[in-house]
């Protein structure tokens, strides 16, 4: 006889204290899913252990009873990478939040991972160092997140993503062990392992603390905003600078739908006939950051740009990168509510794609607005709906799927950033063959060979799932 | 009975398609030796079959009027290793070379794995690309003098390399892969995206493993405008003999000075960005070692790399059981595995 959601709850606080789980209806309407609120599925109870002892006692408790668990950072997963599939436990890494150790001379620290991403950067920013992932959510999304989904940001173009970053973690397997893996110096012989726990949603264990690389703050930045009459003079920009070989810090993307929200939202203002905006970053040694510019500049100008803003002082780089910055919590306005797609293409396909994803959005009768790494090929196109309405839903979804479609078809990927939790677990067959998925399932394997650690995410057709996945959409109305 | 003093005859395959790869590896009974460059490896393990390898060489060049080199000398073979040699098959992709797809643009090359390093950096650098390896003088000092071997081996072995704290390593660059597996089945990873997450990862787990999971066949880089290439910070020490260095060693960056002062004696090269030395150590004798380093070694036997995590070592061992369960996949090339 399954145990009811309240005598689960009984029975962990007697493995963790009283405070430190949560039942009943406000907390499983709270953690019922991340911020892919399509789908929804109520966890049984909530745990919010303080170390990685306690996360193993949680998960051994799990195992001894058969119970499904799922670690959850700050839920800006954009894929339902923590929504809890089967139900059962929810462990937040809430209370997690300790900086354990900091190696300035090593340039690495020690974390716990429920630590917010930007809390790092704040914390070694005096000893002249930063922590270089960063994504749009990074004050709130936590490293613990970061790591699960292999996040990257705007600066990845130059600095890479989370998995460049990550030395070694602290990580509770599926079997409620204890596992360290990596350590200080990178490169070691061996299978590695930290990079197949980065990216792994979560999937293969439960990380609960890491060894993360700080790199130097450059000596000087640059940052520009143009403008541009035509989105295809912006990608053209953005192909031609990577072929130039200048390597910018960042270089973000903006259509109009997004310059739109931002000057609703934040008054936000850009030259009349812009029709797209690209935000072109370039750090390091003064003389290389210099040069870097003028070429940028250069070829700006050479594609047409009608206004090229480059930041005197540190305000007004903070000022444009408002608009890339806020882009999407000001589509906010735009609607009820937004999805966030996230698919790769390569980036000599951008004009084509996004030709192709206006073309979608028109026929789908959706309102779309991009905001983008353009020097990934990473897109984002943000719908924007009514989720009380099924049929814009269904339209939604039918939207995405089709983008995501053809950015598989141009040679890219179904998820650049964001990952494929649930959301994009049908898609991964239009990917990869029966074979390569199989590949994958070794790998996970390895570590996680059951149906308890964060079950029904990455890999698609996992026994017990499809049956669940009716109930998961629509939970919200 | 096996008679100890007929002619070694190493079986080797040569496939020239993927088709060809999987086929051998499907149908070939017992171990499986990749690519006569990665049994010859410098800094590849003693392993039995390495070691019957080179006896079979060593009698081949003597055939052939070729004095073979030192260490192919007096290697002793035990019954058990000629019987073994009877049920190991060498695949070599010598013959499985060259670009598939070169997307200049978008900087990202498809590469057959039997390509040679400084082939892909020669067809790269036409159009002003690279992989940020460079080619320092002299090689040799640096452990180096691998940049003539194949991407099997450059990926699989996954040597420190002078830009490494700069550019990144393989498991950087890589950004898909086709495998073949021990059953044959090929399988990919990855895509031509330059970021991507879709799935596990599995490329990273296939560099450094030296074949033992699976025969890397086929990766997809995304390569370097050379233009954009930082300066190395590499030293180089004179040394005479111009032995090449057949010790790694990378220390947290707080302990490489106290490393390469107290190593100074025997050191070749090192380089202060990636905290990385080589040096060139006697194989009985040992460097100074400090907290965290690690070290890969050459002509020192079981030595050459030592697993004393034992976490690490467990999930090495259950990673090769899922990837490759009867262990025929260069088995011994890792030490545990």
């Amino acid at each position: 006889m399954p145990l009811s959601h309240a005598e689960l709850a009984k029975k962990l606080e007697q493995v963790l204290k009283p405070s430190s789980v949560l039942s009943g209806a406000a907390a499983e309407r709270a953690y019922d899913c991340d911020a892919y609120t399509v789908d929804r599925s109520n966890p049984t109870a909530v745990v919010l252990p303080e170390t990685t002892e306690e996360v193993a006692k949680v998960v051994k408790w799990c195992c001894e009873n058969n119970v499904p668990f799922t670690a959850r950072g700050a839920g800006t997963g954009l894929s339902g990478g923590v929504l809890p599939a089967l139900g059962g436990v929810v462990i937040s890494t809430k209370k997690m939040v300790q900086i354990l150790e900091i190696d300035v001379k090593n340039r690495c620290l020690l974390t716990q991972t429920g630590i917010a991403n930007k809390r790092l950067s704040d914390a070694v920013k005096q000893y002249g160092l930063h922590f270089a992932p960063d994504p749009s959510s990074q004050t709130v999304s936590t490293i613990g997140g970061n790591i699960g989904e292999n996040s990257g940001g705007p600066h990845t173009l130059k600095y890479g993503v989370t998995a460049q970053h990550v030395l070694g973690v602290t990580m509770v397997d599926p079997k409620g062990e204890i596992l360290h893996l990596g350590g200080k110096v990178e490169g070691a012989p061996g299978y590695d392992f930290v990079g197949l726990i980065v990216g792994g949603e979560g999937t293969l264990g439960v990380v609960t603390e890491a060894w993360v690389k700080l790199v130097p703050i450059p000596k000087e930045v640059s940052t520009a905003l143009i403008a541009y009459s035509s989105v295809n003079q912006a990608t053209q920009t953005v192909a031609d600078i990577i072929a130039a070989g200048a390597i910018p810090a960042a270089l973000e993307m903006m259509d109009q739908g997004i310059l739109r929200a931002v000057k609703l939202g934040f008054g936000f203002d850009y030259p009349e006939g812009t029709d797209s905006m690209l935000l072109i970053e370039c750090d390091g040694e003064p003389d290389a950051v210099r040069r870097d510019m003028e070429i940028v500049q250069e070829i700006c100008r050479k594609n047409g740009a009608i206004d090229i803003r480059v930041a005197q002082d540190e305000a007004e780089r903070a000022r444009l990168w408002l608009v890339r910055k806020k882009g999407i919590g000001a589509m906010g306005r735009m609607a009820p509510s937004i999805v966030t797609h996230d698919g790769v293409i390569p980036r000599s396909k951008l004009p084509e794609m996004l030709e192709f994803v206006y073309e979608v959005a028109r026929r789908k009768e959706i309102g779309v607005a991009n905001i983008f790494h353009a020097g990934d090929g990473n897109l984002h196109p943000c719908f924007y709906f009514d989720d009380r309405d099924q049929d814009q839903v269904k339209r939604v979804v039918e939207a995405g799927e089709e983008i995501i479609s053809r950015c598989i078809a141009l040679g890219g990927s179904v998820t650049g950033e964001h990952g494929i939790g649930v959301e994009k677990i049908d898609l991964m067959s239009l990917m990869f063959s029966e074979a390569d998925l199989e590949l994958q399932a070794k790998s996970k394997r390895i570590f996680n060979d059951g149906m308890l650690c964060n079950p029904c995410k990455v890999l698609p057709n996992q026994k017990s799932c499809v049956e669940h996945r009716a109930r998961w959409r629509g939970t919200a109305w | 009975m096996v008679d100890p003093q007929q002619p070694l005859t190493a079986k080797t395959l040569q496939p020239e398609t993927l088709a060809e790869i999987s086929a051998s590896v499907a149908d070939e009974k017992g171990s499986l030796v990749f690519n006569a460059g990665a049994i010859l490896h410098p800094f590849g393990m003693p392993s039995p079959f390495r070691r019957m390898w080179m006896k079979a060489m060593a009698q081949q060049m003597q055939a052939e009027g070729f004095p073979p080199p030192p260490e192919f000398q007096d290697i002793q073979l035990s019954q058990d290793d000629f019987i073994s040699l009877l049920t190991t098959t060498g695949i070599s992709l010598d013959d499985y070379t060259g670009i598939i797809e070169h997307d200049v643009d978008d900087q990202v090359v498809v590469v057959r794995a039997g390509t040679p390093l400084l082939e892909l950096q020669y067809e790269l650098g036409q159009v002003g690309q690279c992989l940020p390896i460079p080619t320092l003088e002299p090689p040799q000092a640096m452990a180096t003098a691998a940049v003539y071997s194949p991407l099997i081996d450059e990926i699989g072995y996954n040597l420190p390399h002078g830009l490494a704290a700069q550019c990144g390593s393989w498991r950087d660059w890589i950004i898909g892969m086709k495998v073949v597996q021990a059953d044959g089945t090929i399988a990919k990873c990855g895509s031509k995206a330059v970021k991507n997450v879709a799935g596990y990862d599995v490329q990273k787990l296939m560099v450094g493993a030296r074949g033992t999971l699976a025969l890397i066949a086929e990766v997809t880089l995304k390569t370097f405008p050379i233009k954009a290439l930082p300066e190395h910070q590499v030293r180089f020490m004179r040394r005479p003999g111009n032995r090449p260095a057949n010790w790694i060693q990378r220390t947290q960056r707080s302990d490489f000075e106290a490393a390469v002062r107290s190593n100074s004696e025997v050191l070749t090269a090192f380089d202060s960005a990636s905290s990385t030395l080589w040096a060139v150590v006697p194989p009985s004798q040992t460097l100074q070692r400090f907290p965290g380093d690690w070290v890969i070694r050459s002509g020192a036997g079981p030595e050459n790399i030592v697993f004393s995590d034992p976490t690490a070592t467990e999930l090495m061992i259950r990673a090769k059981e899922v990837f490759d369960p009867t262990r025929r996949m260069n088995p011994g090339e890792l030490g545990v595995v």
